[in-house]
């Protein structure tokens, strides 16, 4: 059997799978922290693209716009990290609840 | 000189070695394969016995610091003392707390070993004489501190895996000490990178060459770098005076309190691995790597891999020395000190750094 | 097919069936300290993707700041938590019918989208170009050119985000800082219950 080589498609297609693995993680994880896990999946779903964009869509000199972005991709996803935890944190503290199916408080 | 000889003959070695392969039908993708495989093995060999080595010394120093010999008994002036050691833990019972998560029980201590001794890869080791050529072509330091900074998430997985207060207190101790002394750590290198212009380890040594004076201990642009690097350094290696983590008075033995026989030893040799490599960083960044003292003198007939051994070497005794004389910082001082003294100290450096590269002092930073 | 496709296509496919595996535990898995070393192994199988894409700079910040911060962080944030999750998707087992359809469908929308759309690909792209040595050169260089907004932005936000992280995390002293610890070291005595 002979495979095509390894190009854009493959990774696309890798990237398409990892989003869908991070979606799934937000829709059903109830533990805070892990809705938290599936967006860092997604994020990184996307930074797979823009990479790969860079590497197979760009002429022979380098053109490493993608890669500059997914560098600023990794500095959002640390803040949203911190600050997510932070609020995860500050939440437990005062109901000692992770789990988001019982954060009902303000549901009406 | 002798780098020449050492470089020719590896230089026929290898030609020898892609003939056959050519003779025999490999195709050269297996000969890199093999090639990586023999880097591989140099690697685990040459760490193995730089702990055996480094254990050996530490004993020793403690002992000379303490007015007593130190281990005696086996072989002359103790020196299979070590390797024995190695033995019995190789055959003591491995025992897993009841409750303990046996998964991450099992997978902290090998993923903390093999971490640290990764991050030999990008080592060079003398004049052209990388393990991986390819990843150090740009990213040699950053992926080193990428490594070491991995490792930590060994010691996390076994600290909570063991499922004991003390595992768990240390892990945690040792991920808030290590992830604010990499802050320290990274502003340090920062400097040497810019002055060197490049993350390459050996762009970095080959900034150095030329004389003695060009070794970056000698530039007094970067001695505020230079304090930092030694102070985080030590922080890094989890040694005395920070050694919080582990803190025997307070905690057991923090994070491997849980653990015997094979995997206690993969916490050990991983940690000694690491004490090794933050010393080679270290001489890489400062003390001009794998070059001699004295280019053009008699020292150039000693090889480069033997220098830069000496150099790393005399980095570890010096810490050992400071770990038997010093006192513990207690955990509050050390994140103070941590976040208030050394990263404005690192800024500091980054200026004095970057202002003396731009008044042409550095060499190709610019 | 010569050895060296061949070779590319084994790397490939070996790190993206890590990568993938990895992210399905990250669902999948019940406990979520394991769902957190899912996470770790996916995001070290995309530095290697990055390896394999010469994009070695990146893989070089992936592994810092994703495996070596970000999940560090989370993972210190679930031992603060201390509980026991419940069983991962099987408690929400109304989420998951809705969920998964959903996923599915989203899957097979992009799937396609990508495969049938016509890429314009440029001569020489995929090819690790010989100056790849100064790929961070270039970086830093559009960094601080054609991105030097996007730049500062991201350092005035991550400031933002570490003051904000700091003061939402922050104890309340005024009010019951006494109960606070008090529970806190009972919690640590009694922690890590399994």
């Amino acid at each position: 059997m002979i495979l095509p080589p390894v190009g854009l498609l493959h990774y696309l297609i890798l990237s398409v799978c990892l989003f869908c693995f991070g979606l799934l993680a937000v829709i059903t994880r109830r533990h805070a922290i892990g809705i938290l896990l599936g967006i860092e999946l997604m994020l990184n779903s996307a930074n797979i693209n823009l990479v790969a964009f860079s590497h197979f869509l760009s002429p022979p000199h380098p053109v490493l716009d993608g890669q500059v972005f997914a560098l600023m991709v990794i500095a959002l996803a640390a803040c949203e990290a911190a600050v997510g935890l932070a609020i995860i944190l500050r939440f437990y503290r005062q109901t000692t609840v992770t789990d988001v199916a019982d954060a009902k408080l303000l549901k009406w | 000189m002798a780098n020449t000889v050492v470089k020719t003959i590896l230089d026929v070695i290898r030609v020898w070695a892609e003939n056959l392969a050519r003779h025999w039908g490999i195709p050269p993708v297996f000969v890199s394969i093999l090639a990586w495989i023999a880097a591989f093995v140099f690697v685990i060999v040459l760490v193995l016995l730089m702990v055996l080595l480094a254990v050996y010394l530490e004993r020793k120093v403690s002992g000379y610091i303490q007015s007593r010999l130190g281990p005696m008994r086996v072989g002359p002036i103790g020196l299979f003392q070590t390797p024995m050691d190695a033995l019995k833990i190789l055959t003591k019972e491995d025992i897993v707390p009841r409750d303990a998560d046996k998964i991450m029980h099992t997978i902290g201590p090998v993923f903390f070993f093999v971490v640290a001794v990764a991050g030999y890869v990008v080592i060079p080791w003398d004049r052209g004489a990388i393990a991986a050529r390819v990843v150090d072509l740009n990213i040699g330091v950053l992926l080193v501190m990428a490594l070491s900074s991995l490792g930590l998430l060994g010691i996390m997985v076994g600290g909570w895996g063991s499922n004991n207060k003390w595992s768990l207190l240390g892990a945690m101790r040792a991920v808030a000490q290590m992830i604010s002394y990499e802050v320290a750590l990274l502003l340090a290198i920062v400097c040497v990178v810019m002055q060197a212009g490049s993350l390459s380890l050996a762009a970095i040594t080959a900034d150095q060459g030329g004389s003695l004076l060009q070794w970056n201990i000698l530039r007094w642009w970067m001695w505020p770098a230079l304090l930092l690097y030694v102070i985080a350094s030590a922080a890094e290696s989890k040694r005395i005076p920070f050694d919080i983590p582990e803190a025997e008075s307070e905690l057991v033995s923090g994070y491997h309190t849980e653990y015997s026989g094979m995997k206690f030893g993969f916490f050990f040799l991983g940690e000694y691995a690491h004490l090794f490599v933050i010393a080679l960083i270290g001489t890489i960044l400062f003390l001009g790597g794998w070059q001699s003292p004295l280019p053009g003198s008699i020292a150039d007939f000693v090889p480069g891999f033997i220098w830069l051994m000496a150099k790393a070497l005399a980095i570890i005794i010096i810490t050992m020395w400071v770990r038997w004389t010093l006192p513990r910082l207690r955990v509050d001082q050390l994140m103070q000190f941590a976040w208030k003294g050394l990263v404005p100290l690192g800024f500091v450096a980054i200026l004095v750094t970057g202002l003396a590269v731009a008044l042409g002092l550095g060499g190709g930073g610019i | 097919m010569t050895w060296a496709d061949w070779f590319d296509q084994l790397a490939f496919f070996v790190v993206a069936g890590i990568t993938i595996v990895a992210a399905a535990g990250v669902v999948f898995v019940p406990r979520i300290i394991h769902a957190c070393l899912c996470l770790l192994v996916a995001l070290i199988g995309i530095a290697g993707l990055y390896g394999l894409m010469a994009a070695h700079l990146l893989l070089a910040i992936q592994l810092l700041v994703y495996a070596g911060g970000i999940a560090v962080l989370i993972l210190f944030a679930i031992m603060l938590l201390h509980r026991r999750s419940d069983g991962g998707i099987l408690g929400g087992t109304r989420n998951l019918i809705i969920g998964l359809p959903a996923t599915v469908i989203v899957w097979f929308v992009v799937a396609a989208a990508v495969i049938f759309s016509k890429w314009h690909y440029l001569p020489g792209g995929g090819t690790v170009s010989p100056q790849a040595d100064s790929n961070v050169r270039i970086i830093g260089e559009l960094l601080l050119s054609r991105h030097l907004l996007a730049f500062e932005l991201v350092s005035v936000v991550m400031l933002m985000a570490l003051v904000g992280a700091i003061i939402i995390a922050r104890e309340d002293r005024s009010t019951d800082s006494g109960q606070q610890v008090a529970g806190q070291q009972t919690g640590e005595s009694g922690g890590n219950a399994q």
